[in-house]
C-alpha cells in the first residue's frame, strides 16, 4: 500500500509516517499542501493523510483541488480543530474521515484501515460473514451457527459495524462517531458496556469467540488464529 | 501623568470644534439664501415703484393733452403760467412748448426729453453742471399735442435710488450681523460641547489607562447625548464582567492543565526511573496516555462551550423529538448503568417536537445522565423523563445520590467547579456548565432541585409550535 502524507510540522509528519512504514507500507511525505496537491495528483496512492490547518495552500484546499481533478482516493483529515462545524467543513471539502489531534497512532492506522478497505458505495455488500456468524444487512437479522440472535436495534448496529470491518480493528471512538455521532469523549466507557453484551449473545455458549479486544486500540471481529 | 498628558493633546480648541465649524457653514448659507432673499425683493420693488412712476407720468399727460387738445397748447401754456403758483411743481416738472413759440417750464428743458414716450435720465458725474437746476435722476414722458405743441412731464425719481440703497444697506449690515450671532452662537455650542465631551474624554483616558470600573459621566447635553452615554456604560459593563470571566476562566484553565501534565510528567519520571520493570513501565507509560486524553478532552469541552457562548452563529437548530432523543441516549447509557448493578428508567409518552441543535442537546443530555452515574450513589438508580405542555418540553434527570446542598446549586454550574476537591470521579469539570450553555443557547431554562434522596436536573425547553 502507498501512502501520501501531507503536513507542515515536520515532527507529526515523521511520526505517522514511521508508523506506517513501520506497519509495513510505502509512504511519501509532503511538506506542504502545493507539494502535497502535485504529489497526490501524480501519485497512484491508496489513501492520503492531509493536515487541515498548513499555510500557503490549506489541508481544506488541497482537498477540494484534488476533488475536483476527480482523485477518489481516499482522504484522512488531522486537524487541531474539533468543533461538529470544523468536522463538517473538512467532510464537506471532500475528505473521507476526521481525526482531532493529538491522537493515538492506533487511532489513525485503524481509520487508514477503514478507509482502505471500505467498498464502493454501489456495491456495499449487505451481508458479512465470519466464520458461523451472518449478519445480514437487509433483513436486519444476524445468526450464529445457523441460530437467530435476539439483539436490539443498537446491538445490530454495532455488530454490523464491526463485521463491515471485519478482520481489521475498530477504535472506541470510531464506534462512537459512527454509531452515535458522539464527537465528545464520554467519562464512561460505553463502548465496552455494550461490547460486553454483545459478547454475551453472539459468544457466550460458542465455540469460539469472535469479538476480541486490542488492548490500546479497540475491536475487532474475526476468527481466531 | 501619561494618561493626563494624551488627554491634554487630544482636547482641541474651539475654533476647531464641529459646533463651530457647523456655525460657519449655516452662517454662509443663510447669507447666501438672505442675499438671494434681498435681490428679489429690491427687483420687485424697484419694478413696482418704476411703475408707479411711469402711471403717474401717463396720467399728467393725459390731463394735459385732454386740455391742450382742447384748448390748443396756446391755450394751455397761457393757463399754465397763469396758475404755475397753484401747481405742484415740487412734484411734476412740466414743459410745453406751443407751435407758436411760448413756452411754459417749471425746470423741464428740451435736453432731458425724448420727442414722444418716456426716457430715463440718469445721473451723469461726468456732466454734473449740465442742467444745473434740474434734478439729474429723473422720468420723463413727453408727447404732441393734436396743434404740434409739445407736451412733456417728467419726474424726479432719486427717492427710488435712495430706496434701493437703503435695501441694500439694511441687507449688508442684518447679513453682517447674522453672520457674527451664528459664529457667536456655535463658538458658545462649541465650548459647552468640549467641556462637557472633556469629562467624558478623561473618563475614557481613565478606562484606557486600566481602571476598569470608571464609567463615563452623563453629557448633559440632551437626552440622547445621556442615552449614549448611558448605552456606553452598559457596554462597558458587559465588557468587564466578559473580562473578569476571561480572567478566571484562564485561571481555571491553567490549574485543570497543569494538574493532569503534572501527573503525566510524575508518571514518566516514573518509568524513567523503572526502565528495566517491564510490567510497571508499561502499565505506567498506559496511565500517562491517558492523562493526555484527558487533558485534549479538557479542550475539546472548552472549545465547544466557547462556540456555544459565543452565540447563535454555532448553533444548527432543526425540528427535533426530544422524546426520541432521550430515548436514544438512554438507550446508550443502560448498559453502563446495569453493568454496574444500577437501573436507569425512560418514563417518556409521544414525540415532544422542539427547535434545537440535535448533536449539542445530545451531549448535554449525555452530561447530565453522567453526572447522574457518577455521582448518584450506588447503586445506581437514574429516572429520566421527557414530557410536555402547550408552551414547553421539560426533560428531566433524578438519581438517588446525596444531591447538592441547596448552597452549592449555582456553584456546580461554573465551570472546573467542584463540590469535593478530592471527588475521584473523572470529568473536566465543565459537565454541567455546559448543559447550562446549550441550555440558554437554546432559550430553555435549567433547574436544579431536590430529588428527596438524590438531585434531579430539569431541563426546560420553549416548545415548538410547528
Amino acid at each position: 500500500m502507498r501512502m501520501l502524507i501531507i503536513d507542515d510540522d515536520a515532527r507529526t509528519r515523521a511520526f505517522v509516517a514511521e508508523g506506517l512504514r513501520q506497519q509495513g507500507q510505502t509512504v511519501d511525505e509532503a511538506p506542504d499542501g502545493e507539494t502535497g496537491l502535485h504529489m497526490a495528483l501524480d501519485g497512484d496512492y491508496d489513501a492520503i493523510v492531509v493536515d487541515r490547518m498548513m499555510p500557503g495552500l490549506s489541508g481544506l484546499d488541497a482537498v477540494r483541488s484534488m476533488r475536483a481533478s476527480g482523485l477518489k482516493t481516499p482522504v484522512l483529515m488531522l486537524t487541531a480543530l474539533g468543533a461538529v462545524d470544523d468536522r463538517v467543513d473538512g467532510l464537506n471539502a471532500g475528505a473521507d474521515d476526521y481525526l482531532v489531534k493529538p491522537f493515538a497512532f492506533s487511532e489513525l492506522s485503524a481509520r487508514i484501515q477503514a478507509l482502505i478497505r471500505r467498498p464502493p458505495l454501489a456495491d456495499q455488500t449487505q451481508r458479512h460473514v465470519v466464520a458461523d456468524l451472518v449478519v445480514d444487512v437487509t433483513a436486519h437479522r444476524a445468526t450464529r451457527a445457523g441460530q437467530v440472535l435476539e439483539l436490539t436495534p443498537h446491538e445490530f448496529k454495532l455488530l454490523e459495524r464491526l463485521a463491515r470491518n471485519a478482520g481489521q480493528a475498530v477504535t472506541r471512538t470510531m464506534l462512537l462517531e459512527s454509531l452515535w455521532g458522539f464527537h465528545f469523549d464520554p467519562r464512561a466507557n460505553l463502548i465496552d458496556a455494550h461490547i460486553s453484551r454483545l459478547r454475551a449473545k453472539v459468544d457466550r455458549g460458542f465455540e469460539c469467540d469472535l469479538i476480541q479486544t486490542i488492548r490500546g486500540v479497540g475491536y475487532v471481529l474475526k476468527q481466531p488464529d | 501623568m501619561s494618561s493626563s498628558n494624551r488627554t491634554r493633546a487630544t482636547a482641541p480648541s474651539v475654533w476647531s470644534t464641529t459646533g463651530l465649524r457647523y456655525a460657519a457653514a449655516f452662517s454662509l448659507l443663510f447669507s447666501l439664501g438672505a442675499a438671494v432673499m434681498v435681490a428679489g425683493v429690491d427687483y420687485g420693488l424697484m419694478r413696482f415703484a418704476e411703475a408707479e412712476v411711469r402711471d403717474g407720468l401717463s396720467h399728467q399727460m393725459e390731463v394735459m393733452r385732454a386740455d391742450a387738445d382742447r384748448y390748443g397748447t396756446e391755450a394751455l401754456v397761457h393757463e399754465l403760467n397763469a396758475e404755475s403758483r397753484n401747481r405742484d411743481a415740487r412734484r411734476y416738472l412740466l414743459l410745453v412748448e406751443a407751435p407758436g413759440g411760448s413756452t411754459f417750464s417749471n425746470g423741464l428743458t428740451r435736453l432731458a426729453v425724448n420727442a414722444s414716450g418716456f426716457r430715463h435720465n440718469l445721473p451723469n458725474k461726468a456732466r454734473p453742471a449740465r442742467w444745473p437746476d434740474q434734478t439729474p435722476n429723473m422720468m420723463t414722458l413727453s408727447a404732441r399735442a393734436a396743434d404740434g405743441g409739445l407736451l412733456a412731464v417728467g419726474r424726479d425719481i432719486q427717492h427710488l435710488d435712495e430706496l434701493r440703497g437703503g435695501i441694500r444697506r439694511f441687507a449688508l449690515w442684518s447679513g453682517l450681523a447674522l453672520i457674527l450671532l451664528a459664529l457667536a452662537g456655535g463658538w458658545a455650542s462649541g465650548r459647552l460641547f468640549l467641556r462637557r465631551l472633556e469629562s467624558v474624554n478623561q473618563a475614557v483616558g481613565r478606562i484606557i489607562a486600566g481602571q476598569d470600573s470608571t464609567r463615563l459621566p452623563a453629557v448633559g447635553l440632551g437626552r440622547e447625548f445621556d442615552q449614549l452615554a448611558v448605552n456606553l456604560n452598559r457596554m462597558l459593563d458587559r465588557q468587564e464582567a466578559a473580562l473578569t470571566a476571561l480572567k478566571s476562566l484562564s485561571e481555571g484553565v491553567a490549574h485543570e492543565l497543569r494538574t493532569p501534565l503534572n501527573r503525566v510528567r510524575n508518571r514518566l519520571e516514573e518509568v524513567a526511573a523503572q526502565i528495566d520493570n517491564v510490567a510497571t513501565r508499561d502499565a505506567t507509560i498506559e496511565r500517562a496516555l491517558a492523562e493526555t486524553d484527558q487533558v485534549s478532552a479538557l479542550f475539546e469541552a472548552l472549545l465547544t462551550l466557547a462556540r456555544i457562548e459565543s452565540g447563535g452563529a454555532a448553533l444548527h437548530v432543526a425540528p427535533i423529538d426530544l422524546a426520541d432523543l432521550t430515548a436514544t441516549v438512554c438507550d446508550i447509557y443502560r448498559p453502563l448503568v446495569e453493568e454496574a448493578g444500577g437501573s436507569l428508567i425512560t418514563s417518556l409518552c409521544g414525540p415532544v417536537s422542539v427547535e434545537a441543535d440535535a448533536t449539542l442537546l445530545q451531549q448535554a443530555l449525555a452530561n447530565v445522565i453522567e453526572n447522574a452515574v457518577f455521582h448518584g450513589g450506588a447503586p445506581i438508580h437514574v429516572e429520566v423523563s421527557a414530557h410536555a405542555d402547550d408552551q414547553k418540553a421539560i426533560l428531566r434527570v433524578a438519581d438517588r445520590g446525596v444531591g447538592v446542598p441547596e448552597a452549592e446549586r449555582e456553584k456546580v454550574l461554573r465551570r472546573f467547579y467542584r463540590i469535593n476537591q478530592a471527588d475521584p470521579a473523572p470529568g473536566s469539570g465543565l459537565g454541567l456548565a455546559m448543559v447550562a450553555a446549550v441550555v440558554h443557547a437554546h432559550g430553555g431554562a435549567l433547574r436544579l432541585a431536590d430529588n428527596a434522596p438524590g438531585l434531579m436536573v430539569e431541563i426546560t425547553l420553549p416548545r415548538n409550535k410547528g
